[in-house]
């Protein structure tokens, strides 16, 4: 897991933990945005309009960082050393983070993992900074992911085949496309942007799900 | 005949009374950065009240009629509501010769009436009589063929009312106003058998004098616009109330008896005068003519009570003659060789170190000791030092104050510059009204004092201070008596703007009151907050820091800006927090405490 909490703008994320084998898409240095290191940035600001640009900028820096990062980040949760910056001796407080997370949520960059315990946890105030908080993040849109899928299907030829989410996602055939090991979740509801576009159809339950491609 | 003796011995009378000729009755006067009156030294005032018209007459003046009267011991003012600075004039109480309180009737407002000197202008002739007659030599006045003239206007049928039982007796024919004097036998009342004062029977006889009509006959005075014939000694018309002086100085200008002087001065008064038949409306007559206008009796009439406590006050300051006091000549400090007062004397060689103390403190005692010792040394001596020996008593009470520290001598100081004397004793009893007044007159008194480059207390605080500190201040100020209540300072500062002062209370996000500079608005804080905190990106910090100071400069804390701004803390966390309100700043919470950054968060986004 890369860690950006040591990370300054000038340092690369580390790259010591290889969960997938997929080559790294990004080996360049990730560049963070200026207000990584501005000691107000890890305080909620109490401004309303200071405080959407300021969760602007973190769901930028999260999204950002999450498609950079080797392996890229599909989840996150209001404890990741994201929120931290070691450097500078700051963290985004787990509240504060997790309003990042629903900020994000809200403009559509990221899904909550356990859609209920979301619901709990809003009711509830945003006190509780357990696994509630998780987000899937959303770094490409289902949209984007569908549209992707959607044209390596056409590219591929393979319309009208059905092929299982394991084939698409951790099938040697994609391993140089991007949605690569996009979890299943997320895959899921790519598809389901297909689906509604009356472009493929959902087959069978649980592990074994296929997709057919019209 | 009397003698030429005599007539020396009245002539100084006449003198000191001509002497205010030339002034006007109602002139205009300085404000005050509260706008109020601005008083001269040893002026204090005695009462307010407000909702006040004035009267020129028997007119209203226009855009006169809505103001503060402001009574204090040397004047009578006005002072608008409208347009302050414009159209606030006063009366000096020197010039006042009585003063008459007309209770209101009816929808008629309570009115107090000023009345200018014993009529001097109207009386021009008789009186610049006395000058000239003074200033030549006997030898020319033996001949003088001023003298005889004076022979026909006393067979007039002048009159003297008695003080005593208001009967009219008939001056009596020998009597001569220009050489009476105390030593002049005068006859008793013929009612009452009381000796009249001198004053009075003069009075009448110039009267009598003024008023004779040019034919020379005893004819009453005809009144110029409805021609009903009045009593000679009457003033106004008895019918339409009409002004009858007005015809008596241009009268009297062709008898014999008048100087050149008088006749030019005599003409200029009837240019000044009104004209002959003024309408009801004044509202087209031209204001200044009628402040110039000398002959005028001038009231206020007051729209909402106070005039008891206004007439009261104003007997009383007519009567203690305070300006008498302003006028006084300080008394003559000691015939020792070298002055003893160091304020007057010729800088003595200035002393070093502990000896020239000593010998300062020395010479003031000694002078302390000389005022004191003359002035016991008989009542009018008491009376012409009467300024020095108050002020020695004020430092002597504040020698005598148990804790002599700097602060507390800063405080009387104050006390005493300061003539904080707005106290809701000096505005009678207490209903909504004198409340409302008093507020008012309270919050003018803070402006002042807030706004005074000598104490500079708003610069001292940064232009912005808290209301309890006011409040703390003042009080001290106040010299811990007439303490006024957190609530009335409160309710006087709400009233700034209203009143249209120079500063303005404001009330801070979390509910903090204080009292700024009007000129001092939220943009120009905002601009000198992150002006400042712009210099940190350009000055190396004293310690490394982990961000780029380059870019980011420093946070700052309250106390920082407190310390920076000459402002208390509890303002600086305000204004730091409004600065973050407007998007100028934003804060970093840490161990350290709230911190204050220029907002970088904000502007990334718009970039």
């Amino acid at each position: 897991m890369a860690s950006p909490a040591a990370a300054g703008p000038s340092l690369l994320p580390t790259t010591d933990i290889l969960t997938t084998t997929n080559t790294s898409p990004n080996t360049d240095a990730f560049v963070y945005p200026p207000q990584y290191s501005f000691p107000p940035f890890y305080t909620l600001q109490p401004n309303l309009t200071t405080r959407a640009s300021q969760l602007s900028s973190w769901s930028g820096l999260i999204l950002a960082y999450a498609a950079h990062a080797n392996p890229r980040l599909y989840r996150l949760t209001p404890a990741h050393s994201i929120f931290t910056n070691t450097a500078l001796r700051r963290t985004l407080a787990p509240t504060d983070a997790r309003l990042v997370l629903a900020h994000m949520v809200e403009h559509g960059r990221a899904a909550w993992t356990d859609p209920t315990a979301a619901t709990k946890a809003r009711k509830a105030g945003a006190g509780s900074d357990g696994g509630g908080g998780e987000v899937w993040l959303y770094w490409r849109t289902p949209e984007e992911w569908a549209q992707q899928l959607g044209s390596w299907v056409e590219a591929t030829g393979q319309r009208n085949t059905v092929l299982t989410l394991y084939e698409l996602l951790e099938g040697d055939a994609t391993s140089r496309e991007e949605f690569h090991g996009l979890p299943v979740e997320v895959a899921k509801s790519a598809v389901a942007v297909l689906v509604r576009r009356g472009r493929a159809q959902m087959l069978g339950e649980g592990d074994g799900v296929g997709v057919k491609f019209f | 005949m009397p003698s030429l003796a005599q007539s020396f011995v009245v002539s100084p009378v006449r003198c000191d009374v001509r002497s205010h000729d030339d002034c006007m009755f109602l002139r205009q006067i300085d404000l005050t950065t509260a706008l109020r009156p601005s008083l001269l030294p040893d002026e204090t005032l005695l009462f307010v009240q407000d909702a006040v018209g004035l009267y020129a007459g028997k007119f209203k003046l226009p855009d006169y009629q809505s103001g503060q009267a402001y009574l204090t011991s040397h004047r009578a003012c006005y002072v608008d509501n409208e347009e302050p600075r414009k159209r606030a004039v006063a009366i000096d109480l020197k010039d006042v010769d009585r003063v008459e309180l007309y209770a209101g009737f009816l929808k008629s407002s309570p009115k107090v009436t000023f009345l200018p000197k014993a009529s001097r202008l109207n009386l021009a002739s008789v009186r610049h009589s006395g000058p000239i007659a003074a200033s030549s030599s006997p030898a020319s006045r033996t001949g003088s063929p001023l003298r005889p003239s004076f022979e026909p206007p006393r067979a007039s049928n002048a009159t003297w009312i008695c003080p005593i039982c208001s009967f009219s007796n008939p001056v009596p024919p020998n009597f001569d106003p220009a050489i009476a004097n105390e030593t002049t036998p005068l006859p008793p009342c013929q009612a009452c058998g009381i000796k009249p004062p001198l004053v009075n029977v003069i009075k009448a006889a110039i009267a009598g004098l003024s008023n004779r009509p040019q034919n020379g006959s005893a004819k009453a005075n005809v009144c110029p616009r409805c021609t009903f014939e009045n009593h000679p000694s009457l003033h106004t018309c008895e019918v339409c109330g009409a002004s009858l002086q007005s015809s008596a100085p241009a009268s009297s200008g062709s008898t014999p008896l008048q100087s050149s002087s008088a006749q030019s001065s005599s003409a200029r008064n009837s240019l000044d005068q009104r004209p002959d038949s003024p309408g009801p409306q004044v509202a087209s007559q031209d204001i200044s003519a009628t402040l110039a206008n000398p002959t005028e009796s001038v009231k206020f009439s007051f729209r909402v009570g106070g005039e008891k406590t206004f007439h009261d006050r104003l007997k009383q300051a007519l009567t203690q003659r305070k300006w008498l006091l302003q006028a006084t000549p300080k008394y003559p400090s000691g015939s020792t060789e070298h002055g003893q007062n160091p304020q007057q004397a010729p800088p003595p060689p200035r002393g070093i170190g502990i000896a020239g103390l000593e010998r300062r403190g020395m010479e003031l005692r000694k002078n302390n000791e000389l005022v004191i010792g003359n002035a016991f040394e008989d009542l009018e001596a008491l009376m012409a030092s009467a300024k020095e020996i108050i002020a020695l008593a004020e430092t002597f009470a504040n020698q005598t104050r148990p804790d002599n520290q700097q602060e507390t001598n800063d405080a009387s100081a104050l006390l005493s510059q300061l003539n904080l004397s707005t106290t809701r004793d000096m505005l009678g009893s207490a209903n909504s009204t004198t409340n409302n007044t008093y507020l008012t007159e309270l919050s003018r008194q803070l402006a002042e004092y807030l706004t005074d480059d000598a104490r500079g207390i708003l610069r001292h605080e940064g232009g912005i201070i808290s209301l309890v500190d006011l409040w703390a201040v003042f009080n001290r100020a106040r010299g811990g008596v007439e303490l006024v209540s957190p609530a009335d300072i409160a309710a006087a500062t709400g009233m700034f703007d209203k009143l249209k002062l120079p500063v303005r209370q404001r009330r801070f996000k979390s509910g903090l009151l204080v009292v700024q500079e009007r000129s001092r608005t939220d943009e120009k804080t905002v601009a000198a907050l992150v002006g400042w905190l712009k210099d940190f990106q350009e000055i190396p910090p004293d310690a490394p820091l982990v961000w780029d100071w380059r870019v980011f400069g420093q946070g700052v804390t309250a106390q920082q800006t407190a310390e920076m701004f000459g402002w208390s803390i509890g303002v600086a966390t305000e204004e730091l927090e409004m600065a973050e309100e407007r998007g100028a700043l934003c804060r970093e919470v840490g161990m350290e405490g709230v911190k204050f950054w220029q907002n970088f968060l904000s502007v990334s986004e718009s970039q």
